[in-house]
């Protein structure tokens, strides 16, 4: 070699963009592997309300009758609160898992941002597997609940908790692997 | 260098002028926009702040943009909110915090200082910091002169070295060696990846083929569009024939009207009583209207018609997809399989039953189990051989199968094969025989009864198996008292006893129901003639 | 015929690229020369083929040949002639394969030349490079072929992203692509440095042109996206820290440093080990932008179709490209570390706060970018690092580079300042001071305040700009002949080291002018109203609907007057694009060199009035004319170096007098100075 080579720690600290790039890649790695296995879903945002009560969520309701409905009125039972719209195309692909889970656990409705006459329409075509619909016309009740897109469900126990929000339809795997099994232990 | 609002001094905003304000933009119809002037608040200074605050927020359905930027509804609803909170007087500090408590950290556009995110903001003193001493521990070293060091050498050629040349033997033979392997091996690649069978296509050379494709289309269109006005007037002119309302619905499907096949099927399903195939074209319609997902009440009328007949074909189809819709593969195939084993070898959707359970298996990881019976090998093998040779093997398998469904007389397909290889053997009689037996064995079967019958009736059996036509006409009055060939037979039968009477009553009950022009028409006028 | 003879030219070049890539290396470690000298001729085949396959492409596009599934996809037969050509790069696959056409060309240009380059250099070189080219070649091959067939054809195709359909589309990936596969080019001779066991003057010597050319075309392409994205995108801005964006700007950063330090080792035969390491850095950076854009691990407005399969390939090609280097650095660069006996007030000291500031900014800016993956990964959170966080950090950094800048080149070599250095820095200073305050007292009466950033910001540029023409001013005194004698003995590096340093004054007259001074007027306006901004009047004269070649569109015009006079005619569109179904906003900008005026339209009906959205944007064009400038600097100072007398050809040098004060042309230069010429 030309020159006189360096002391120890100044050798040492050649290493360093070597670390910093496997650190990097290390994350990169774990990012992709988690993405193609489905784990990872770049447009899944966690909630800020896991283990919170339900806000106090109150919307007129879909059916004929006047008055109002919210998650409060089911309190004492566990609850599954799922915002869907007429609009929403995955909305309509995770009816079948709806009419699946409504064999467990009451489903409350939220028509997000719909015309009620069109969110009839969608569940004569799709079926109606909520205990309830309430009809959100301008978005509040949904951005109290921090959603950002439909479909959003949201599962709560006997006293008003949330304990998860699935972002997106639920889909065979979201099913069986995590909703299920998560009302299977409340009940 | 680019200044954010955290940094950034308050705009000038001009003084809004805002002119012809009206009142009656809903905004609902139209997409949202950026920021449009009806949400900016009148306030200045709280506009003003409204925008600081909202140039900070994350559009979180768009990909990286502040709300003030994006077009999103979501943007225009979070904006909406911003400006709420400030004239109900919140502060930035609220505001931010209580949105920050709805959607998360990921809204804000500043990241918050928080023991996750101290690495991030203590990194450029850390990398200032120890850039610097680096550097330093560097130059100290550097400082010791080194006298004594031996130097470099200064080293060998600048220039290539004299004695290569590409035509010196040896490196000459080296490369063309190379070059061949090269060769060798990108052909060997390129046919794995390339198509050299498919000519280039320039769109200026297929304004020929083009306008043809598109009279077709056209063509085609027109006709479906004839077809369905054709249809619905026949409907109007004679809204109590059934076979009126199939034509309109299948008239509708071509022109991907869903509503009116829908409305057409349910009244053909009114007049037939529910008839299973009539309930399972419905739930097709109405999975053809949700872009073909099987939906909760199509499932609802696929499980009436399979109650009503286990091996209607189109039912248990639909059941298949529905199973594949939902995840369930092995579902699926046992469904389709099903469906594989009630029907005959050259039905139009065999292909394409066998393409679904392959995507079926492919997507579950499911081996696919094969079901009995000649597959398509054994018949591509079949083909091949001489006349006497397929004589000699069918007479095999056929004596095989004979002997099985002896023992086991319910398995209705497996009578059902067995009269068709007699068919192809020529043994009419035995066919006869074998069809009647499936008929019993598929009890609720109108198809098999009537298969039976049909077969009968053509190998002029009606008195050799008396009995037996009775009872299968029997139980296809009782399932499908209304269908044309129902009525044929009855007719045929009574004649058949001598009973002209009620001959004339049923062909003239089945004439009535067939369209003027039907050549069949004709041929029944004639044999009504004749009794 | 074509399509596929492109196909088979580009396997060709695939097979031909593993082959030069390793076993020249091979021949050259036994001693095979014949065999290692036909890397030569091997890369000019490559860059043939990899050209054939390229043009077939190109054709195919232009002939609408719906056949090849990528024109079918991309590509409309109603689209205008330009945007056929430049689609075919508007994607990923067609992206890719320009990238590996300019792999290849650079490839060849060095094959071609180099003369004067130690040959086993050249020859490793030409294999890293080809490495490279493989590496990029596979993953075209075999996961995004530009090649793939349809069968039958469809009757149209699926048309171009209108958003692309635009001229600054046509150049700013090859732009960009010019100036990532040029530092390529640095990267190739860094490996091959270490691989060697040298790292030397004339490896830097030669390194330097292609570090030149890819800094200039990097500025170019980079400004090109920005002043695209201004124009296109509808909301003004010009830079939004976005990740793909700042994928971009890391390797420049890298470059800037690597560009100042090739010509110290080139010079003084210092710094080596800090060169290598930012040759091997910045092409990283640019395979990292790569990768981010094409494997949707990261959201971005610039992500092509995400596909993580395709991720996977490239982490695997980044593994290998950057993990090795970096290992062979980690083990060889410690015997790399140059003598430098000199002060640390010297330009070798100026230069190493460059290298240091700079990488500093790229490493925060790395970080920056990836720490919501990061953190993600270990705790799950997911967390937005955007525009303040970038702001807070990096524009100090930079801050004190440009303070920075205006010292640097009034030092010398060594030791010690060129003489007159206290006289210019004191007359910069006092400029600043004064000017800074004048401006802040007058724009502090028009605007409600300015931040401490905004201060900071006129102040240094201001700095800058008058130790600039300080500097050239003090070189022009001694002129006996007169001014334009004595500038022409200048030397034509210095100039360019002026121009690009004072490109960036330019840049920093702009970013902060409009930053800090911009209008905006958001409004609702009916046909006939007249909207005030900033001392001028816009008038609302109609909107109207007109036919485009494939897309119609709703046009404002409107009416720009200052004083009763008219200015212009605005006429920003919103177009709907039949074939694409896809709506976009054109704005309208009048560009001027005081500054921009913009309009966009927004939705709205005659009946209930159209929104209209309109800007006053002081100075905006000087940030692309900066960086204009400083690319121009750049290649100014770039060809002039190249025509010097070479190093090696001088005045016969004993060859182990590596580190005397040599005679530059700047320290000949100075010399005639003490001498008083």
């Amino acid at each position: 070699m030309q020159d006189r080579p360096s002391g120890r720690p100044l050798r040492a600290s050649f290493l360093i963009p070597l670390v910093a790039f496997l650190v990097l890649a290390g994350f990169a790695t774990a990012a992709l592997m988690a993405t193609l296995r489905g784990e990872r879903d770049v447009s899944q945002l966690p909630s800020t309300m896991i283990g919170k009560a339900v806000p106090d969520v109150v919307l007129p309701r879909l059916d004929a009758e006047a008055g109002d409905v919210g998650p409060a009125q089911f309190a004492g039972a566990p609850l599954l609160v799922n915002v869907f719209a007429s609009w929403c195309a995955p909305c309509r692909a995770e009816a079948p898992a709806l009419a699946i889970l409504e064999e467990d656990i009451r489903i409350l409705g939220i028509a997000y941002k719909d015309k009620p006459a069109d969110t009839r329409a969608f569940l004569q075509q799709y079926g109606n597997p909520f205990v309830a619909i309430g009809v959100d016309r301008d978005g509040a009740g949904g951005m109290a609940l921090g959603v950002y897109g439909v479909p959003e469900t949201f599962l709560l126990d006997a006293d008003g908790t949330i304990l998860l929000r699935h972002a997106g339809p639920i889909d065979r795997r979201v099913l069986e692997d995590i909703l299920l099994p998560r009302i299977q232990e409340l009940q | 260098m680019p200044l954010s609002s955290a940094t950034r001094p308050m705009r000038r905003w001009a003084l809004l002028i805002c002119l012809g304000l009206a009142a009656a933009v809903t905004g609902a119809a139209t997409p949202a926009n950026a920021l449009t002037p009806e949400e900016m608040l009148a306030d200045p200074v709280l506009e003003q702040r409204a925008r600081g605050l909202s140039q900070g927020l994350r559009c979180l359905v768009c990909q990286n943009q502040s709300i003030d930027d994006s077009d999103a509804e979501l943007a225009r609803d979070l904006r909406t909110e911003v400006r709420r909170r400030l004239t109900a007087g919140q502060s930035d500090a609220d505001i931010l915090d209580a949105i920050r408590d709805t959607y998360g950290d990921y809204v804000l556009l500043n990241p918050p200082i928080a023991p996750s995110t101290w690495i991030l903001w203590a990194a450029p003193a850390i990398i200032l910091a120890g850039g610097a001493l680096l550097v330093f521990a560097a130059r100290r070293r550097d400082d010791i002169p080194d006298k004594d060091s031996p130097l470099p050498a200064r080293e060998t050629p600048a220039r290539s070295p004299k004695h290569v040349s590409l035509k010196s033997s040896v490196a000459g033979r080296q490369a063309v060696a190379l070059f061949s392997l090269v060769v060798g091996c990108s052909l060997l690649i390129y046919l794995a990846l390339g198509r050299a069978d498919l000519p280039d296509r320039p769109l200026a050379e297929r304004t020929a083929e083009i306008a043809a494709l598109k009279d077709t289309a056209q063509q085609d269109n027109a006709d479906r569009v004839a077809r369905f006005d054709a249809a619905r007037a026949a409907v109007e002119a004679e809204p109590e024939r059934v076979s009126n309302w199939l034509d309109l619905a299948v008239a509708a499907a071509d022109a991907g009207r869903s509503e009116t096949e829908v409305t057409a099927l349910r009244q053909a399903m009114v007049l037939t009583d529910d008839d299973p195939t009539i309930v399972s074209m419905l739930a097709e319609a109405l999975s053809r209207a949700a872009d073909g997902q099987i939906t909760i009440p199509a499932r609802a009328l696929v499980e009436q018609a399979l109650a009503a007949n286990p091996a209607e074909p189109r039912a248990l189809f639909l059941y298949g997809l529905a199973a594949y819709q939902d995840g369930d593969y092995a579902a699926a195939i046992d469904n389709w399989q099903q469906l594989q084993r009630v029907s005959s070898a050259d039905a139009p959707w065999m292909p394409l039953l066998a393409d679904n359970i392959a995507d079926a298996a492919a997507a579950g990881g499911i081996e696919v189990p094969v079901s009995p019976g000649p597959d398509a090998a054994d018949i591509a093998a079949a083909s091949e051989m001489s006349t006497e040779d397929r004589d000699a093997m069918i007479a095999g398998m056929v004596d095989g199968l004979a002997a099985r469904l002896e023992d086991n007389p319910e398995d209705g397909p497996g009578w059902q094969r067995l009269a068709r290889a007699y068919d192809v053997l020529g043994r009419t009689e035995a066919a006869q025989d074998a069809l009647v037996s499936a008929a019993d064995a598929l009890v609720a079967d109108a198809d098999a009864q009537l298969a039976a019958l049909q077969a009968i009736v053509a190998g002029n059996a009606e008195d050799r198996l008396a009995d037996d036509a009775d009872r299968l006409l029997a139980r296809l009055v009782e399932m499908a008292p209304a269908r044309p060939e129902t009525l044929y037979l009855r007719g045929h039968f009574a004649a058949t006893n001598g009973d002209v009477e009620a001959a004339r009553a049923f062909w003239q009950q089945l004439l009535d129901r067939l369209p003027e022009d039907a050549p069949i028409a004709g041929q029944l006028r004639a044999a009504i003639e004749a009794l | 015929m074509i399509n596929e003879l492109g196909h088979f030219a580009l396997v060709l070049a695939f097979v031909l690229s593993v082959l030069t890539g390793t076993l020249p290396l091979f021949a050259l470690r036994r001693g095979w020369h014949g065999l290692a000298h036909l890397a030569v001729p091997a890369t000019m085949l490559i860059a043939a083929f990899v050209f054939i396959a390229f043009a077939a492409l190109i054709s195919a596009f232009l002939a609408s040949d719906f056949s090849l599934a990528l024109v079918a996809s991309h590509s409309h037969s109603a689209k205008p002639l330009i945007y056929k050509i430049s689609g075919t790069w508007g994607n990923h696959e067609g992206s890719l394969l320009l990238w590996i056409v300019i792999l290849a060309l650079f490839g060849a240009l060095l094959a071609m030349g180099g003369r004067g380059m130690a040959w086993a250099l050249k020859i490793r070189t030409l294999a890293v490079q080809a490495l490279i080219s493989a590496g990029f070649l596979a993953f075209s091959l075999f996961t995004s072929n530009p090649f793939a067939r349809l069968d039958p054809p469809p009757v149209d195709g699926r048309g171009l992203n209108p958003i692309l359909q635009d001229p600054g589309l046509a150049l700013h990936p090859p732009t960009l692509y010019l100036g990532y596969v040029g530092l390529s080019m640095a990267f190739a001779f860094a490996v091959a440095g270490l691989i060697e066991g040298r790292i030397d003057r004339d490896w830097a010597r030669h390194m330097r042109p292609w570090v030149t050319a890819a800094w200039c075309a990097l500025t170019i392409g980079i400004a090109l996206g920005s002043w695209w994205a201004y124009y296109e995108l509808g909301w003004g801005g010009w830079w939004f820290w976005d990740p793909v964006e700042n994928a971009s700007l890391m390797p420049w950063l890298a470059a800037t440093a690597l560009l100042h330090s090739t010509i110290v080792v080139e010079q003084r035969g210092t710094l080596k080990s800090w060169t290598v390491l930012l040759a091997i850095l910045a092409f990283s950076l640019s395979l990292v932008g790569t990768f981010i854009v094409r494997s949707g691990l990261l959201t971005s407005v610039h992500s092509f179709a995400s596909d993580p399969a395709r991720g996977v390939f490239i982490l695997g090609i980044l593994m290998v490209a950057v993990g090795v280097p970096l290992l062979l650095f980690a083990v060889r660069g410690p015997q790399l570390v140059s003598r430098g006996d000199f002060n640390i007030i010297s330009r070798e000291g100026a230069l190493i706060l460059n290298n240091f500031l700079l990488t500093s900014a790229t490493v925060v800016v790395l970080v920056g970018t990836f720490y919501p993956l990061g953190l993600e990964m270990v705790t799950g959170a997911r967390i937005t690092v955007g525009p303040p966080y970038f702001d807070a950090t990096f524009n100090p950094i930079m801050g004190v580079l440009v303070a920075a800048m205006g010292i640097g080149p009034l030092l010398a070599w060594r030791r010690g300042t060129v003489p007159g250095t206290r006289r210019i820095i004191t007359i910069s200073g006092v400029i600043t001071v004064v000017l800074g305050v004048a401006i802040a007292m007058a724009t502090t009466a028009f605007a409600s305040g300015i931040s401490i950033a905004g201060i900071a910001g006129i102040g240094l540029l201001i700095w800058l700009g008058s130790a600039i023409i300080a500097d050239i001013t003090y070189r022009l005194k001694p002129a006996k002949a007169g001014v334009a004698a004595r500038a022409a003995r200048l030397p034509a590096p210095m100039i360019g080291m002026w121009t690009a340093h004072f490109g960036m004054v330019v840049f920093l007259a702009g970013a902060i002018g409009n930053g800090l001074f911009a209008t905006e007027v958001v409004v609702r306006a009916m046909p006939g109203d007249v909207i005030d901004i900033a001392g001028r009047q816009m008038t609302l004269r109609t909107v109207e609907a007109r036919q485009g070649p494939n897309y119609i569109t709703e046009t404002a015009v409107i009416e720009l007057r200052e004083d009763g006079r008219m200015l212009a005619v605005l006429t920003p569109e919103k177009r709907f694009y039949t074939a694409e179904r896809q709506t976009t906003t054109e704005a309208a900008i009048r560009p001027r060199i005081s500054g921009d005026d913009y309009a966009v339209l927004g939705d709205g009906t005659a009946e209930t009035g159209y929104t209209l959205r309109l800007y006053r944007k002081p100075l905006v064009s000087w940030i692309w004319a900066g960086a204009g400038i400083m690319a121009i600097g750049g290649a100014v100072a770039g060809i002039a170096r190249a025509r010097r007398r070479p190093l090696s050809t001088r005045a016969a040098r004993p060859a182990d007098n590596a580190y005397d004060t040599g005679s530059t042309a700047e320290n000949d230069d100075d010399a005639a100075q003490k001498a008083g010429v």
